[in-house]
């Protein structure tokens, strides 16, 4: 099977969990799906602050492996229902997709440059602020917060785009399930 | 323009022909919630794709798409 029919078949996968799963068949739905998804991101920020407070204790090592367990469990629920919500815009490669489909992506990706290079600039202002209140030429970082930063920084890099398409994509039109349906 | 209205009678043809949108969706090959998009007109297409739609049903691309509203069957427009 050559490349481009494994990507027509996980493209047309996509389109069948999208066709199967109600949650994500309206807007509302997939609008709260997206909002657990913030609320995911945000428990991997709140976990870095956690680190910062705690660390190094078994306090904040307990904390964060507790909360590193739900953003593993629910966030990749909620990306699996995301990705199927956008039908792969973001996840599939560009030649496999249409000119809406690029379009959609494109406008994420452009979102979603703006926010994260807003949230970056933030997190620049953070360390400035939090340097500037330490006495002395030396920071204390704890080890940590240089393992666990780096993925969280990534995680947000990665999941912004979908979180902002599948935000953003309208309803499908209502007789998609039938067509799905007279298929199979 | 204000409003970028484009109106089209895609799901017209298509059911006067007889084509189900995964079929129409297939022909052109796009994704066939483009075509759902397209006959909602939640999306307007790129002047390839409405060319290419216009050569699928084989009329003019101006029966197809238009600025201004199309008549309605029977009113004598």
């Amino acid at each position: 099977m050559s490349k481009h029919d494994r990507l027509r078949r996980r493209q047309a996968r996509i389109d069948s969990a999208a066709v199967r799963s109600r949650v994500i068949s309206t807007r509302a739905g997939r609008r709260r799906i997206v909002l657990v998804g913030c609320a995911v991101l945000a428990l991997l920020w709140i976990g870095q602050g956690v680190i910062i407070a705690l660390a190094p204790s078994d306090l904040a090592r307990n904390i964060y492996v507790v909360m590193l367990v739900l953003v593993v469990l629910i966030g990749f629920a909620v990306i699996g229902w995301l990705v199927a919500a956008t039908r792969g815009a973001l996840d599939l490669p560009e030649h496999v997709l249409d000119e809406r489909q690029r379009g959609e992506r494109h406008r994420a990706l452009a979102t979603s440059h703006r926010m994260t290079s807003f949230l970056l600039f933030a997190g620049y202002l953070a360390a400035l602020l939090w340097v500037l209140s330490v006495e002395g030429d030396m920071v204390p970082v704890p080890a940590a917060l240089l393992a666990t930063m780096p993925m969280t920084i990534a995680a947000t890099h990665w999941s912004v785009p979908t979180l902002i398409a599948a935000w953003r994509i309208p309803d499908p039109t209502p007789d998609d399930e039938n067509d799905e349906n007279d298929d199979s | 323009m204000s409003s970028e209205i484009v109106h089209n009678r895609i799901s017209m043809l298509r059911a006067e022909r007889g084509i189900s949108r995964k079929e129409l969706a297939a022909a052109l090959e796009v994704h066939y919630q483009t075509v759902g998009y397209l006959e909602r007109g939640e999306y307007h297409p790129s002047l390839f794709l409405a060319l290419r739609i216009a050569a699928f049903f084989e009329v003019p691309v101006e029966v197809v798409f238009s600025l201004a509203p199309f008549p309605r069957l029977g009113s004598g427009g």
